[in-house]
């Protein structure tokens, strides 16, 4: 049983930053159902050092590298998972929640695209907009081989269709 | 398009996510359940030491010790279950004590004592008679990562044939009817092993690629249905792992794709899981 107090500041934790987690772990996977499971799968693992983890400098730290380490590694112990899809992508069709719903499988397509450790990057570097050194310390990897890696997605999602569908005429490709 | 445009786009695409109605409750429900399966294997682990005490040859088929011989070595009492996950629970596998010298043979040094050294054992030995000359790169990594799922599994460098890649085994207990439509939904091709195994070996691309190299895998999965044992090999050609500070802390292939086929063939990665599957014993 643990004490008290550690599960109450645990219990705050997944309260203060499951939402953030949880958006980062669906850019991950792009399902709501994977996300939640990653996020639970990491919060479990977290929880069971959680009294070390809490002195940290930053608990969240601590479990977004378990997010993103475990979302990297889950395609060994769940390969069959993975299901390559010769599915041409729809455009984006009419109405404000058909768009959404197309956009939405359109970064999703596109991010799927992308190599885990790529899409792992992306998030990352572009989206939770943080530094070189961080995210390749989170992925266990070097700032080098983060750059090269960064770069080349990139380069991917720039020159992506789906993407570039929804950007707005005129705008700079 | 710039970051900004892409920052925007994908964060724009990210869905409102609703909680589920309790998801510390399912979280610590996570955590119980994993504490149980590492408590499960502790006590298996000493089960193990008891019986090699007592002068037991744990052995596969073919007759292959899995476990500690000690032939010289006195009966001890069965402790109680209660007694086991007790004393499993408040030691490492490295400091389980040994047999007192006056009373009791020493194990060799070189004998596996925990599963996990076991196994290992039996990979290295499945190896040599698989691919003669295959090297791996260092001692096989265990990834707690597995036991997430209930496995044991490990992963680490491998030369053969000129080819180095990545080999990765583990080992869990299934429902034993495990099938390839079961498992996985195209490519997938089934056999029976000599034993009555179930064979199902399916040649992989991964998803990850460095420089254009793709990842190839050759994934295999012996099921013992009796036993409800399901041991699994993937070889690919990633040239890299991780290096995190604990062994036990994510190992995993990171980059490096070499783009060539795996270091083994799909008969030789089915005969190392076949050897495995003869041998791992579970708790």
């Amino acid at each position: 049983m643990a004490p008290p107090d550690l599960e109450r500041g645990f219990a705050e934790f997944v309260a203060a930053r499951s939402d953030a987690l949880l958006r980062s772990a669906w850019l991950l996977t792009g399902d709501a159902g994977r996300a939640e499971d990653l996020l639970q799968t990491a919060l479990a693992k977290a929880w069971r050092r959680w009294s070390a983890v809490e002195r940290a400098d930053s608990p969240e730290a601590y479990v977004r590298r378990v997010v993103f380490t475990t979302y990297v590694s889950w395609w060994r112990r769940r390969w069959r998972a993975e299901t390559p899809s010769g599915q041409l992508p729809e455009r984006p069709s009419q109405g404000d929640l058909a768009s959404a719903v197309a956009a939405r499988d359109a970064v999703t397509r596109a991010l799927g695209r992308l190599s885990r450790r790529a899409r792992a990057v992306v998030v990352l570097r572009y989206v939770e907009d943080r530094p070189v050194a961080e995210v390749a310390e989170l992925l266990g990897s070097t700032p080098g081989a983060v750059k090269v890696l960064a770069s080349r997605a990139l380069a991917a999602l720039r020159a992506d269709p789906d993407l570039l569908s929804l950007v707005p005429e005129g705008a700079p490709a | 398009m710039t970051e900004q445009d892409i920052r925007r786009i994908v964060l724009d695409a990210v869905p409102p996510l609703p909680p589920p109605p309790d998801r510390l409750a399912a979280v610590l429900r996570r955590a119980r359940q994993q504490r149980v399966r590492r408590a499960s294997v502790t006590a298996a682990f000493a089960v193990t030491l008891v019986a090699a005490a007592s002068g037991l040859v744990l052995a596969g088929p073919g007759g292959s010790p899995l476990g500690v011989a000690s032939s010289g070595a006195p009966s001890a009492p069965s402790p109680s279950p209660s007694a086991l996950v007790s004393a499993s629970a408040a030691v490492s596998p490295s400091a389980f004590p040994s047999p007192s010298p006056s009373n009791h043979a020493s194990p060799s040094p070189a004998a596996p004592r925990t599963l996990e050294e076991r196994l290992a054992a039996a990979v290295r030995d499945a190896l040599q008679r698989a691919a003669t000359g295959a090297q791996l790169a260092g001692d096989l990594r265990f990834q707690e990562s597995f036991t997430d799922n209930g496995e044991v599994g490990a992963i680490q460098l491998i030369t053969a044939a000129g080819r180095t890649g990545t080999i990765t085994v583990a080992a869990r207990h299934g429902d034993g009817k495990e099938t390839c439509a079961s498992e996985v939904a195209a490519a997938c091709t089934q056999s029976t092993g000599p034993g009555g195994e179930r064979i199902l070996s399916v040649p992989a691309t991964g998803d990850g690629s460095s420089d254009g190299k793709p990842n190839r895998a050759l994934v295999v999965i012996v099921v013992r249905p009796a036993e409800k044992l399901l041991v699994t090999v993937i070889v690919d050609n990633a040239t890299e792992i991780t290096k995190f500070p604990s062994a036990t802390e994510y190992g995993m292939e990171s980059t490096g794709y070499t783009g060539q086929l795996p270091p083994l063939t799909l008969a030789q990665a089915k005969k190392i899981a076949l050897d495995l599957a003869a041998k791992v014993e579970l708790p």
